[in-house]
């Protein structure tokens, strides 16, 4: 009976893992969206990882996984942020340059990927979730899902989005 | 460089992320899963202090009840101790429940909205926790004074007991102005001070964070 218990969780967890190792993606440009330092990156990432063990149970096979876990990985990363900026309020670190946007041998796409962080430095939590589902090219539809605001609403702010982005980039 | 430039950017992110994740992944996955070190997890261990204090002040005042239901000062004090203790745990098991409740599969904007509901009312229940120890503690003392040596303060040393209400009476007083205070001026010296000291600032936050998902919730 117990070895059948251990093997149903072990199974469960099995199916967790492979889960996660197909849309590990998500998890990691998540992280890497919130956090820029490599240490922090790193334990936000395991503590997304941790919520979507935690709330693997009740996660319904009918919706889709990606879907549900970008819910869960932009709820813990804005939570962290929340943290972060409460921890930090009267101490803000020097910026440093994201380790992903490091030099790596292609100069364009270096500063390509250090202008990426800069714009999305500038935003706000949820209007870096916004860009995140945008650049992943999620649909408009899914994007209103994970957000929970409307199809509408999500055409309107990525107008705005891009907007802002574009004045920025002017100066 | 607008929007669509930098999905090329993303892109290359991407394969980077892809190269690099392989090895983070490992190291994920050999790190413990059921470790959550968020803030909630730790107001879910908070709360569950508050409530086993709160059971045993409930103990202690229903036991001081028990032992002086002559004594109307004393039995008054027992039940302050016991109410308190009361309120502790209602209090803690509520917010239990509310923490509980926070689903992070949920709609981003929901559970982040959820999580400033939930964190503005623990501030203030902490304010409002707080604000009985300018009483509870004399009552407290006059119990263990009662219970360990043998003296009835109200009956030995009225005066003292009777300045310490007063005095007791004022700091709440203090205590509440200085609160509706640090709402209606909160650059003021005491509503600057209230701020640092008390947690205003983290109601004001929490107030503000949950403006950001109105006006993000708003398409117009």
């Amino acid at each position: 009976m117990r070895c059948a218990t251990l093997t149903a969780e072990q199974a469960h967890q099995q199916q967790f893992e492979e889960l996660l190792e197909r849309h590990r993606g998500i998890v990691f440009k998540v992280a890497g969206t919130y956090c820029r330092d490599p240490h922090e990156r790193d334990d936000l990432a395991q503590d997304i990882a941790a919520q979507l063990w935690r709330a693997f149970s009740g996660f319904d096979d009918q919706r889709a996984f990606s879907t549900w876990m970008y819910r869960i990985a932009l709820n813990t990363a804005i939570s962290h942020l929340r943290d972060r900026t409460r921890r930090e309020r009267h101490h803000e670190p020097l910026q440093e340059w994201h380790d992903l946007a490091a030099e790596s041998g292609n100069p364009e796409d270096d500063a390509r990927l250090r202008d990426l962080y800069r714009c999305i430095d500038r935003l706000d939590a949820f209007d870096r979730a916004l860009l995140v589902l945008y650049l992943d090219e999620r649909g408009q539809r899914d994007i209103a899902e994970i957000l929970g605001i409307s199809e509408t609403n999500v055409a309107t702010r990525i107008g705005r989005l891009k907007q802002r982005l574009r004045k920025e980039m002017e100066r | 460089m607008e929007l669509d430039d930098l999905k090329s950017a993303w892109q290359t992110l991407d394969r980077r992320i892809e190269r690099q994740s392989r090895l983070q992944f490992q190291l994920l996955r050999e790190r413990h899963l059921d470790t959550v070190r968020s803030r909630l997890r730790r107001l879910f261990w908070g709360k569950i202090v508050t409530i086993l204090f709160g059971d045993a002040l409930l103990y202690l005042g229903i036991m001081a009840s028990i032992g002086y239901r002559d004594t109307p000062h004393l039995l008054a004090c027992s039940l302050f101790l016991l109410a308190y203790g009361a309120c502790l745990i209602v209090l803690g098991g509520v917010a239990l429940v509310r923490i509980d409740r926070v689903d992070y599969s949920a709609p981003v904007l929901d559970i982040q909205r959820r999580i400033a509901h939930l964190e503005r009312k623990e501030i203030v229940s902490g304010i409002c926790i707080g604000l009985p120890w300018w009483l509870l503690w004399l009552a407290i003392f006059l119990l263990e004074m009662k219970s360990w040596a043998g003296i009835d303060l109200w009956l030995s040393a009225p005066a003292f007991v009777l300045a310490s209400i007063a005095a007791g009476i004022a700091g709440l007083a203090i205590s509440i102005w200085a609160f509706r205070r640090s709402h209606t001026a909160p650059q003021s010296r005491v509503g600057r001070w209230f701020e640092r000291r008390i947690g205003a600032q983290g109601l004001r936050e929490a107030r503000r964070r949950l403006e950001e998902v109105r006006s993000f919730e708003q398409a117009d």
